[in-house]
């Protein structure tokens, strides 16, 4: 009895500390599409809106975009300040267009370029990881009580937000609940934690949607922003919302 | 009056011997003018860039703590409008000041429409920077810099919706010929076409219109449309890929703001910014003011002023210690001989009642007439010189520069003057010290010296 | 016109003068315990031998050497209790010397060689010092050569500068070593003749050296000298 007690406990070690066990029972990939999905990402069409409010160095801020996303396209537009009303950020594919009335064209911008406070051009829309990021399941931690994978990320091209990123995903709803994101030493900048207290429907059944981010920085955690996600729905969206010849017009 | 004489004549019958000293000094000077008229060539070039084109001005003023931090935290580390009209009263009517003026110096990015570059923008007012360059110091000085690869002054221009591209900036957004032929520019409504159809670059090279976008004083995104009037070179490898001139008025619409990074306060008389620095800090602190305000040749302030003039001045020491180490040494091994050969006269002079100094001042006056006489050569050398390389127009490419620049040797009168007196002093010590010791000798040793 | 010894005063007196010179390995006795009295206004000749210590003699009366022992009075002084500034001093003020090689400044006229010895001489004012160095010239009869440069005169010429440039300070003594050697024997006795003619005229006491018997008739004085002893 307490020979296969201990036998079971050994075979559970392995199982908890071997990655190359890790990677044989769960592919980084899927984990990380399936993680995706509740962050806007998937090739099913998706509109929500996301409020960000920054607190840095004792100054705070706030905006609002509408985000209308589809496969590796998203159109942002500003809802909030009224001044910026009427900019729009054009994601098509890795490439990121910004554009304001008034502007002749459009200009190209990066998605590691700070948007406000803590959050880049690249948190703001959807979340593309599976594409963006090769990885591998590093260990399995508890994360809020969660019990997660942890996964190092490592970016595939130079387009993508950052250089690394060290993601905890649950093991139970295979969702992102907390990232590190690293520069090119490996080195944690700023971490962030999700909340997935938002619903919307696909096909047919209810899934989780994110409601909340947030981003600290690593050196200055008072240096934060929290990104709020509201109205999540599934919609049919026009692939002409994605021409950045529109911003022309 | 006699001692003169002497040195003269004496001058003129050794004239075999004295005509290597002549030349040895004459070299000697004529090496450590042209040495001077590098260094003087450099020290107003940059000098006068510092000041007048990289927008510094003699004095500049920052809010506290605003040299480090007024790019990651602008809103707190400028100068806001009601400040910056504190110190245009307090300063704008001191006698010292001939003009005060804002900058705004931010980063961003530029986008041709296609590719957008990081830049970093100074914003300044467009006629102040006209008259600066009109300036004839500026003329004299700078002439490589003040010249537009392309284009003309923001100052020619209705608009103030126009930039300067620093050549590297304009070269990785296609537009390094840009400017250069007057082409019609056919409304855009195909982006992928604009970008990336058969003649892209060549349209893209033509079009003189760019975007600017950077993040406003509020933390959001701010971008303006704007039209290349020039290409220009900043003259420095470090910023040539980024650096984008801009009026203050696009500039602060681009980042919504009416702030200042800082005010360049130009002084009638440069050299006077170390001592005045202080004295405008002590003024603006009683009326409420926090400020940190540098003169303009502060390491912090001018980095590339700093760094290539110690760099040149050091080596212009060395230089010159070594070439009058060698005139040294050749004056003396001269004098020495002169001196051997004229015991008897010591000798002579002596048993006449002669003391020390009286003998070394007889020396002393031939040893000037051959200083007075090498310098004037040196000098008349050394212009001839200066005449010839100057007008060859040799171009070379200094570490840390864009581009080339022209090998110039510009000699100043008061280095001319500091050159011929060390020179001077050498030969009057070198020969003094050799006669004195020599006179310090009995007579009896003088006067017999010859016969062994 | 020769007057008594005795009623002359003693100007210089030299007692028991010695000195040794090593000459590498060699010890020379130079002079072996001179004794020799010269009186004010004395025209005397030393008459010796090369190497009988004749040019010792004079440089030990020029304050240029300093004897090994005995003593130097000249005009009262002691000579050799002064430093190296009271014997320029006094060498340019009291003493005259006239050279062998007549010592001149190649570049400088012969008015300007006169006056090289009062230039250092801050008590006489300029219009003094040119008087006397326009009569002295007057006297060696050379105002025509006066601007002329040593290179432009004869040997003669040169020593007669010579001669005024000694003279020209009013000096007590004059000290000349030789003055005739390097001249022929008729300018040799024009030499000597207007050294006598200024002896007479300055009433200035002249001790020279010579190694030619031909000049000792013209002289005062003769002493001769050997080995470094006196042989009067």
């Amino acid at each position: 009895m307490q020979a296969s007690l201990f036998f079971s406990l050994f075979l559970s070690s392995i199982c908890l500390s071997a990655p190359g066990v890790f990677a044989a029972e769960e592919d980084p990939k899927k984990l990380l599409e399936d993680a995706d999905r509740a962050r806007g990402g998937g090739d099913e069409g998706y509109s929500w809106q996301v409020s960000i409010s920054s607190s840095e160095d004792g100054e705070s801020s706030s905006t609002s975009y509408e985000v209308k996303a589809k496969g590796n396209n998203a159109h942002v537009s500003a809802l909030a300040p009224a001044r910026n009303k009427g900019e729009v950020f054009l994601f098509n594919d890795r490439t990121i267009w910004y554009f304001k009335p008034g502007l002749r064209k459009p200009l190209a911008i990066s998605a590691r370029q700070k948007l406000s406070g803590q959050a880049a051009n690249g948190d703001i829309a959807t979340t593309n990881y599976a594409r963006d990021y090769s990885g591998k399941i590093s260990g399995s931690e508890a994360v809020n009580g969660e019990d997660c994978w942890r996964l190092d990320l490592k970016a595939i091209g130079a387009s993508s937000t950052y250089d690394g990123i060290r993601y905890w995903i649950s093991k139970k709803k295979r969702l992102g609940i907390k990232a590190e994101f690293l520069n090119r030493q490996g080195k944690a900048m700023k971490s962030a934690n999700f909340a997935y207290l938002n619903k919307v429907k696909v096909k047919g059944s209810e899934v989780e949607f994110i409601s909340e981010m947030k981003i600290n920085d690593a050196q200055n955690p008072a240096n934060a922003s929290v990104l709020v996600y509201s109205s999540p729905a599934q919609a049919a969206i026009p692939d002409s919302l994605f021409n950045v010849n529109n911003l022309l017009r | 009056m006699i001692y003169a004489k002497m040195g003269l004549r004496n001058f003129w019958r050794q004239k075999s011997r004295n005509i290597y000293t002549l030349i040895a000094v004459a070299v000697g000077c004529a090496s450590l003018v042209c040495l001077g008229g590098y260094t003087n060539r450099w020290e107003n070039t940059l000098k006068n860039d510092a000041i007048y084109l990289r927008g510094t001005g003699s004095v500049i003023i920052y809010k506290k703590g605003g040299l480090l931090q007024s790019r990651s935290l602008p809103k707190k580390f400028t100068l806001s409008a009601s400040e910056q009209k504190i110190i245009r009263e307090e300063l704008g009517h001191d006698p010292a000041v001939e003009e005060l003026s804002p900058f705004l110096r931010m980063t961003g990015l530029a986008s041709n429409g296609c590719s957008s570059e990081p830049f970093e923008v100074i914003g300044y007012d467009p006629q102040l920077d006209q008259k600066f360059r009109a300036k004839p110091e500026v003329q004299r000085w700078c002439k490589d810099l003040l010249v537009y690869r392309r284009g003309e002054a923001f100052a020619k221009h209705e608009t103030p919706q126009v930039v300067g591209l620093a050549v590297g900036l304009a070269s990785l957004l296609g537009k390094a010929n840009v400017l250069s032929d007057k082409v019609d520019i056919e409304p855009l409504t195909d982006l992928k076409a604009y970008c990336q159809g058969p003649d892209a670059k060549d349209r893209i090279a033509a079009d003189p219109n760019i975007q600017l976008m950077g993040l406003t004083f509020d933390g959001h995104f701010g971008a303006v449309d704007a039209d290349v009037a020039h290409i220009f070179s900043t003259g420095t490898t470090i910023d040539e890929d980024t650096r984008l001139t801009a009026p203050l008025s696009l500039v602060q619409d681009l980042y919504q703001t009416d702030r200042a990074t800082y005010l360049a306060v130009y002084l009638k008389d440069h050299s006077r910014a170390r001592e005045l620095a202080p004295e405008f800090n002590e003024r603006l602190k009683k009326l409420g003011l926090e400020l940190d305000i540098y003169p303009w040749d502060e390491k912090r302030i001018s980095p590339f002023y700093v760094g290539i003039m110690s760099f040149i001045k050091a080596m212009g020491v060395f230089c010159g210690l070594l070439i009058a180490s060698i005139v040294a040494l050749c004056v003396i091994n001269l004098t020495m001989m002169n001196v051997l050969e004229r015991s008897k006269e010591m000798g002579m002079l002596k048993a006449l009642g002669f003391q020390r100094w009286p003998i070394v001042q007889i020396f002393l006056a031939e040893a000037a007439v051959i200083a007075f006489l090498g310098c004037l050569i040196g000098i008349g050398v050394a212009e001839a010189l200066c005449q010839v390389i100057n007008s060859t127009d040799i171009r070379f490419n200094p570490p840390g520069f864009a581009g080339s620049v022209g090998f110039l040797l510009v000699p100043n009168p008061s280095n001319i003057v500091q050159v011929s007196t060390a020179i001077s002093l050498l030969v009057l010590i070198a020969s003094g010290t050799t006669s004195f010791v020599m006179a310090k000798r009995s007579c009896l040793e003088l006067l017999t010296q010859n016969k062994g | 016109m020769v007057e008594n010894k005795a009623e002359r005063e003693v100007f210089v007196a030299l007692n028991s003068l010695k000195k040794t010179y090593l000459l590498g390995e060699t010890r020379v006795e130079a002079l072996r315990g001179i004794d020799l009295i010269l009186r004010k206004g004395e025209f005397t000749a030393v008459l010796g031998a090369s190497g009988s210590g004749k040019s010792t003699l004079l440089n030990m009366l020029g304050c240029i050497d300093t004897p090994d022992s005995g003593q130097v009075q000249i005009d009262g002084v002691n000579i050799l209790g002064m430093n190296e500034v009271q014997k320029s001093r006094f060498r340019n003020e009291k003493l005259g010397f006239i050279f062998q090689s007549f010592n001149l400044i190649p570049v400088l006229s012969v008015y300007e060689n006169v006056m090289m010895p009062l230039l250092i001489n801050k008590l006489i004012p300029f219009k003094e010092r040119h008087q006397r160095v326009v009569d002295i010239i007057k006297d060696v009869g050379l105002q025509a050569q006066m601007h002329s440069h040593p290179d432009r005169l004869s040997g003669g010429q040169r020593q007669r500068v010579a001669i005024a440039r000694a003279l020209v300070t009013d000096p007590v003594l004059v000290l000349a070593d030789e003055p005739t050697a390097n001249l022929d024997s008729e300018t040799t006795q024009q030499i000597v003749e207007m050294m006598l003619e200024l002896n007479a005229k300055r009433q200035v006491t002249f001790f020279f050296s010579t190694h030619d018997e031909k000049l000792i008739r013209r002289v005062q004085r003769v002493v001769r000298i050997r080995d470094g002893r006196i042989e009067e």
